[in-house]
């Protein structure tokens, strides 16, 4: 015992090794970070926020960025940064909770379907396929359609058209985990099914789907921003920027500004994520990184 | 190596050559392209009014008796005509007229075009057009029987809905013929790209005076700023529907030309009389009072490009009554009627309408102006066929709409946007149930003199004045963006323009 206290080898738990994987790697670090400021714009918005994001101020139009307003004002006067800092609100909110609505509906398909396997797994499958099959811009703009628009359900039609990436990993993890030996020993030592899929596949597959649900919010906020760049999403006046690089589409040539930082917003955001993603696939499957 | 780059240099250098030399500067051309801001569905001159179509199919027929640039009704197919009595109209028909195809006009396919209106499947705005019964022919004569009075016949016959087709055309072709239209007018039909273009060609065989330019081509272009940067390069002769943002960029520019003209056109707020809310006249003259329509004009729709609205009727109509005592921007009015009405401590009410830039800013606009007296606006934006099948079920509370009396006639139009019969149809917004408003204009459609029907107008505005079912916004110009070296063109009245004097220096 006293020979193991003094040991050089410093031993790493898994998480520890990830951290350590994730941190080395430069362009995660940088979508890390950009992360974190869209997070704290979001919550410190009413702080930060120089105006109130729907004051109008009709003297004030089509301004271009100046001190006053470092983004310019709007078509109705209102300040641009301001709306842009409320919009990373509703940008993460729509990312955070559409992923979680597709993640969650999907990890527990697919698990159905890879476990049980014969009948199920094969409607579940083919129903997968149909959604797949619907480009997700359509498919969003039918659940719109008829849920009528609105925050929470564009989040609910943005969560439905991502449910079948999910299915197919979290199938796919379980098939290839479910004849394993330490599966088999569990369910020889009587284990039920919900206490395997949950104690011992779950966790062997968590990282695909880590990574997919990174990804994913990058892309449901582009959906968002599309949904009401075609005026489909949120409802005036709330600062949205999808909805804002469409109203500014109007004043593309006379007044750029409009549509020039709600534009680079949402890049900003995709970016970010799309960078954190990446970081983290390598960050929790070695294997791929060679 | 050298060698074959050498060569590839000679080859590209004489391929440009010989293009160069392929295009022939013309100062002159004898071909124009016109922008559309949409596709319209089929040019078959039955069907759902839409500007775009019945300027096409203006082109492509002739109607018995035309308006002119001036506003006047002249002849066109028929050289002469006149009211017989209450009921009868009497035409006599154009000698040697030929359609298209090479048939010539008959006074059957006249009977069968009048008659189509009737027979149309599509039933749209049905109730405003005439009803034509047991119409006859003597000769070259068409006796045209109305089977109650109509005070309209003339502005009706001049619109292309009322086009003179080719009986045993229409039938042979069946639906495809609104694909393949055959008239009797001054360009004939060449070709239709779906979604991007129509071709017409000049008919050398016309009755009247010949078009100048041989080809027409009309292109669509939806998107505003994509128009207007077409006409900036050069790309097209004559852009409609040119947005009033870039009215001022047109204006300026030495290559272009902006025309304006008052468009008989009203855009207004419409209340919902028949809600439970707004049927309280004190709550509709709340929100009235709580605009600011000057404002609103302004950043909408354009100082330059729309024209103030004082009453229910657009600018330059007959009998527009311009007495009328304006419900004032007056935030403290507003609270004052509300509370009147029992609504002290707020109230909320819902605005639908078509989620487009302008309805966008105007939604917001009203947002924040009403916010102001304490009324909390519920946005509804609505894509436009669930919101024509609403509108029409009368399922709003408060709608933004505009009117565009089409026929250039105030009482045609006011009837069909407040008459009781006209409830349910796609003019009237408003659900407006006054008994003495209905009586009045029913007396107008059916009264020939046009000064005696003025009178009335004038008369039955200052009663929908004062049942304030709507916001009166502005009077909206048609703004038209022309190429600097297009000669002969004159905006028509009615939006019905004339190709044939165009011509370019």
């Amino acid at each position: 015992m006293k020979q193991e206290q003094h040991t050089p080898y410093k031993k790493r738990s898994q998480m520890q090794e990830i951290a350590r994987r994730f941190v080395r790697n430069k362009q995660a670090v940088v979508g890390l970070i950009m992360l974190m400021i869209l997070i704290l714009a979001a919550i410190l918005a009413p702080v930060i926020a120089p105006y109130d994001p729907l004051k109008q101020d009709l003297l004030h139009r089509l301004k271009a960025p100046s001190a006053e307003h470092i983004m310019g004002t709007d078509e109705l006067g209102r300040d641009i940064f301001s709306r842009i800092l409320y919009g990373a609100r509703i940008s993460m909110t729509v990312g955070l909770i559409a992923v979680s609505i597709s993640c969650v509906t999907g990890c527990v398909l697919g698990a159905i379907a890879g476990y049980y396997g014969g009948m199920l797994d094969n409607v579940i499958m083919r129903a997968s396929d149909i959604l797949m099959a619907i480009p997700s811009i359509l498919l969003n703009i039918s659940i719109v359609a008829a849920l009528g628009s609105g925050l929470q359900n564009v989040m609910i039609a943005i969560g439905i058209s991502s449910i079948p990436g999910y299915c197919r990993i979290m199938r796919a993890s379980i098939l290839s985990l479910r004849d394993q030996e330490f599966v088999e020993a569990s369910r020889a030592a009587g284990a039920g099914s919900f206490y395997i899929i949950y104690h011992h596949i779950l966790p062997n597959c968590l990282a695909p789907l880590i990574v997919q649900a990174t990804l994913r919010i990058g892309s449901a906020i582009l959906s968002c921003a599309s949904m009401s760049f075609i005026g489909l999403g949120i409802v005036p006046p709330t600062p949205e920027w999808g909805a804002m690089l469409s109203s500014g589409r109007e004043f593309l040539r006379d007044a750029p500004h409009l549509t020039t930082f709600p534009g680079l917003a949402i890049m900003f955001a995709v970016f970010a994520m799309n960078l954190m993603g990446d970081g983290l696939r390598d960050a929790l499957d070695p294997k791929l990184k060679n | 190596m050298k060698k074959l780059i050498t060569a590839l240099l000679m080859l590209t250098l004489a391929l440009s050559l010989t293009s160069a030399l392929a295009e022939s500067p013309t100062t002159a051309k004898d071909s124009m392209t016109i922008v559309l801001d949409r596709e319209p569905v089929s040019l078959d001159p039955v069907g759902v009014y839409v500007s775009v179509k019945s300027l096409v199919d203006n082109c492509i027929y002739d109607t018995l008796i035309k308006i002119d640039n001036d506003g006047n009704t002249v002849p066109c197919l028929a050289e002469t005509w006149e009211q017989v009595d209450e009921l009868t109209w009497k035409f006599t028909l154009r000698d040697g007229v030929k359609f298209h195809n090479g048939a010539p006009l008959t006074t059957d396919d006249v009977l069968y075009s009048l008659g189509r209106t009737k027979t149309s499947s599509v039933t749209a705005a049905k109730a405003a057009f005439m009803d034509i019964d047991n119409s006859y022919a003597e000769g070259n004569t068409i006796f045209l029987k109305l089977t109650k009075p109509f005070a309209f016949v003339e502005s009706q016959l001049a619109f292309p809905q009322f086009a003179i087709v080719n009986k045993a055309v229409v039938e042979a072709a069946g639906d495809s013929y609104g694909r393949e239209p055959i008239g009797t007018g001054p360009y004939t039909f060449a070709s239709w790209t779906a979604g991007d273009r129509i071709e017409l060609t000049r008919n050398d065989e016309y009755w009247g005076s010949k078009s100048i330019l041989t080809n027409l081509t009309f292109r669509i272009i939806t998107e505003s700023a994509s128009r207007t940067i077409e006409l900036e390069s050069g790309g097209v002769d004559l852009v409609l529907g040119i947005s009033s943002n870039d009215a001022d960029r047109i204006d300026e520019n030495p290559d272009t030309v902006l025309l304006t003209r008052s468009s008989n056109s009203l855009r207004y707020i419409g209340f919902n009389c028949s809600n439970p809310v707004l049927s309280d006249v004190r709550v509709r003259k709340a929100l009235y009072h709580a605009t600011d329509t000057e404002v609103l004009r302004e950043i909408l729709y354009g100082l330059k490009t729309s024209g103030p609205a004082v009453t229910c009727l657009p600018e330059d109509m007959k009998g527009l009554n311009a007495d009328l005592t304006p419900y004032s921007y007056d935030p403290e009015k507003a609270r004052e009627l509300l509370a009147e009405a029992g609504y002290a401590d707020g109230l909320e009410v819902e605005f639908m309408y078509l989620a487009n830039s302008t309805n966008n800013m105007l939604a917001e606009l009203l947002q924040a102006l009403w916010g102001e007296v304490g009324v909390t606006l519920v946005l509804q934006p609505t894509e436009s066929g669930a919101l024509s099948t609403a509108l029409n079920k009368g399922e709003h509370m408060i709608c933004c709409a505009g009117t565009t009396f089409t026929l250039g006639e105030a009482g045609e139009g006011l009837n069909s946007m407040f008459s009781i019969a006209s409830q349910g149809s796609s003019a009237n917004r408003t659900y407006l149930t006054d008994t003495a408003v209905d009586e009045l204009l029913s007396k107008i459609v059916v009264t020939p003199d046009s000064d005696e029907r003025a009178k009335m107008v004038y008369d039955v505005q200052a009663l929908i004045h004062e049942d304030c079912p709507m916001i009166y916004l502005a009077s909206q110009y048609s703004i038209i963006g022309a190429s600097a070296s297009l000669r002969g063109f004159v905006m028509h009245p009615n939006s019905m323009h004339d190709f044939t004097t165009c011509y370019f220096e």
